[in-house]
């Protein structure tokens, strides 16, 4: 990776947010964490990102719309969703507005840092 | 003076005899209220009528009054001829009516004919005809007596030879008005024979009732009694069916709920346990150790999530021809047997192929499988073997295992029942919903240190398009 590659983590369980930050920190991306998807719009507005990691199931605005406003605002920034819950509507939605991969927890963490490394390159 | 205390006394005797009948028929009208009985009453009330004044004409004037004597005995006797012939069905009401008619004919003869030289008037020859008329009838319609004895039959025919021998006795003038007395004594005593008779009939016949009646109620009990076992069975079928259903879906609520709000904080851990190991890779080997094993656990947890997850989505079938030994094939190379357990196949290609979901039942045989050959942890025989049985393909894995005690079959399908140490007692659970998704069914044999079969049909595809 010639520039850092900034990933944006959202997530309302901390534990999960900040674990999944450290991984990616160790391996070499730049994590920034928020805990809800108003926040997160406020950090893209602020700095820009390669990848946006979120959870689907949230309080508020839940992962897919968040996608959404993403899309709307920011274009094509990758987006990938992960959830621990079988939430097929937002799941099939998700895919059809074009999320770059869905994840289920617990994560497939190669898994993640492999698509990772794909969008870097 | 002789036939004046013979007339006088067979009148009598006759008059009670009448009585009596009157009185039996009166009885058996109160007790059932039936018309035919009131016009076998009354009939023999006419006829003690006739009796009581040809008596008390005797005992008056000397002489006997033989015009309303023979009427009221003429019209007694059609009126009991009319009551036995509706008591055997023989007749219809209506009948008597126009019968009553020629009775009203018959009694105004004697007035415009002059009395008969035989010394009896048409009255009597009424009463012959009525008494000939009855019988004829009663043979003509036999089956009247069908169901009775013959003795019965027998005694009514005998009766009526009786009672025209005796009317006929006196047209033919055996009886003169010198043995009159003699030929009453005749008649009380036939007259007496027949209200027997009639009685000793009327307790068969209620006896036969009773007999019919009882044994019809007996019949019906039974029926209704093999009805309700029947009903009872299957609404206590149904019932352990809702309560089954009932938990089931409790069980599916609860187990997707607490599945996925599991996996957040297992998510957590796998990814600390990541963390770890990737910023230590030069840590010493305890604490690799360690993060391995915390690995292997959170992996067997998720495992269990799985399937608890799997329990709990609703199942719906994706059918499509799916051949039975190409699917079989799949599942032994996909869950291999282990060493010391040998594998035989009899499941020709030349069977139909099934039309189920393949998915759904290669997770079952999968399952079996598996179970299979944990049940033969010291090695053993695993066969699959597959039979067509009407519209469907009976497919049995077959071990020759621990097998399973009899307390354990009743329960093997029940969900959260296991009897392996790990395990969450939802495999079998699991395989059934999805053989009954695809309008199969799942059958158990064991037999405790020889082995277990689980038999699965499912449908053939020709029969299940229609």
């Amino acid at each position: 990776m010639d520039k850092p590659f900034r990933v944006l983590i959202v997530d309302d369980d901390v534990n999960m947010m900040r674990t999944l930050a450290d991984i990616l920190a160790a391996s070499g991306y730049i994590a920034e964490t928020t805990s809800s998807a108003l926040d997160g719009l406020g950090k893209l507005e602020a700095n820009p990102f390669h990848c946006v990691v979120t959870d689907i199931r949230m309080q508020g605005m839940n992962g897919v719309e968040f996608q959404q406003v993403i899309k709307d605002k920011y274009g094509p920034i990758p987006v990938i969703l992960i959830t621990a819950y079988a939430d097929h509507d937002l799941i099939v939605r998700g895919r059809e507005q074009g999320a770059l991969a869905f994840l289920e927890k617990p994560l497939n963490i190669p898994l993640l840092l492999s698509i990772l490394r794909a969008i870097a390159t | 003076m002789d036939t004046f205390n013979t007339l006088t006394i067979s009148l009598t005797i006759l008059a009670a005899v009448r009585l009596i009948g009157a009185l039996v028929f009166l009885d058996l009208f109160l007790q059932k209220r039936e018309r035919k009985y009131i016009l076998l009453c009354a009939g023999w009330l006419t006829l003690m009528a006739g009796s009581a004044w040809g008596l008390s004409t005797h005992l008056v004037r000397g002489e006997m009054e033989n015009y309303w004597f023979s009427l009221l005995a003429g019209f007694g006797t059609y009126l009991v001829g009319c009551g036995a012939l509706l008591y055997f069905n023989a007749i219809k009401y209506r009948t008597i009516f126009i019968g009553a008619g020629l009775i009203i004919a018959y009694g105004t003869l004697p007035l415009i004919l002059p009395n008969l030289e035989i010394g009896v008037s048409p009255g009597v020859i009424v009463q012959a005809l009525i008494a000939l008329l009855v019988t004829f009838i009663t043979l003509f319609k036999r089956k009247v007596f069908w169901g009775f004895a013959r003795s019965s039959y027998l005694w009514l025919v005998a009766l009526a030879v009786l009672a025209d021998a005796q009317t006929l006795a006196f047209i033919l003038g055996i009886f003169g008005p010198s043995n009159l007395g003699l030929g009453f004594c005749g008649t009380a005593i036939t007259q007496f024979v027949a209200i027997v008779f009639f009685l000793h009939l009327e307790h068969s016949i209620s006896t036969r009732q009773i007999r019919e009646s009882e044994s019809r109620y007996r019949t019906l009990s039974k029926h209704l009694e093999e009805r309700v076992a029947e009903r009872t069975l299957e609404l206590h079928e149904a019932q352990e069916k809702l309560v089954r259903q009932e938990k089931l879906a409790v069980l599916g609520q609860l187990s997707g709920s607490v599945g996925h709000e599991l996996r957040n904080p297992l998510g957590v851990m796998a990814n600390a346990v990541y963390f770890l190991k990737l910023i230590q890779p030069d840590a010493n080997e305890k604490v690799n150790e360690y993060l391995a094993i915390l690995e292997a656990e959170i992996h067997t947890s998720d495992k269990i999530i799985t399937d608890l997850l799997e329990f709990s989505r609703t199942k719906s079938a994706d059918r499509e021809p799916t051949p039975a030994r190409e699917l079989i094939k799949r599942v032994l190379e996909r869950y291999p047997a282990p060493e010391g357990v040998t594998v035989s196949l009899k499941v020709p290609a030349s069977l139909p192929p099934l039309f189920v979901d393949p998915g759904h039942i290669e997770q079952v045989f999968g399952n079996l499988v598996v179970n299979a050959c944990q049940a033969m942890p010291a090695g053993g025989r695993l066969s699959l073997s597959a039979r067509r049985q009407k519209d469907m393909l009976a497919i049995a894995v077959s071990d020759t295992g621990t097998g399973i005690s009899p307390e354990n079959m009743a329960r093997l399908f029940e969900p959260l029942f296991t009897t392996k140490t790990k395990g969450t007692g939802l495999g079998l659970a699991v395989c059934r919903r999805l053989v009954e998704a695809n309008d199969g069914r799942i059958e158990a044999r064991s037999e405790l240190d020889k082995g277990t079969t689980f038999t699965v049909t499912l449908p053939i595809e020709e029969l299940a398009r229609g």
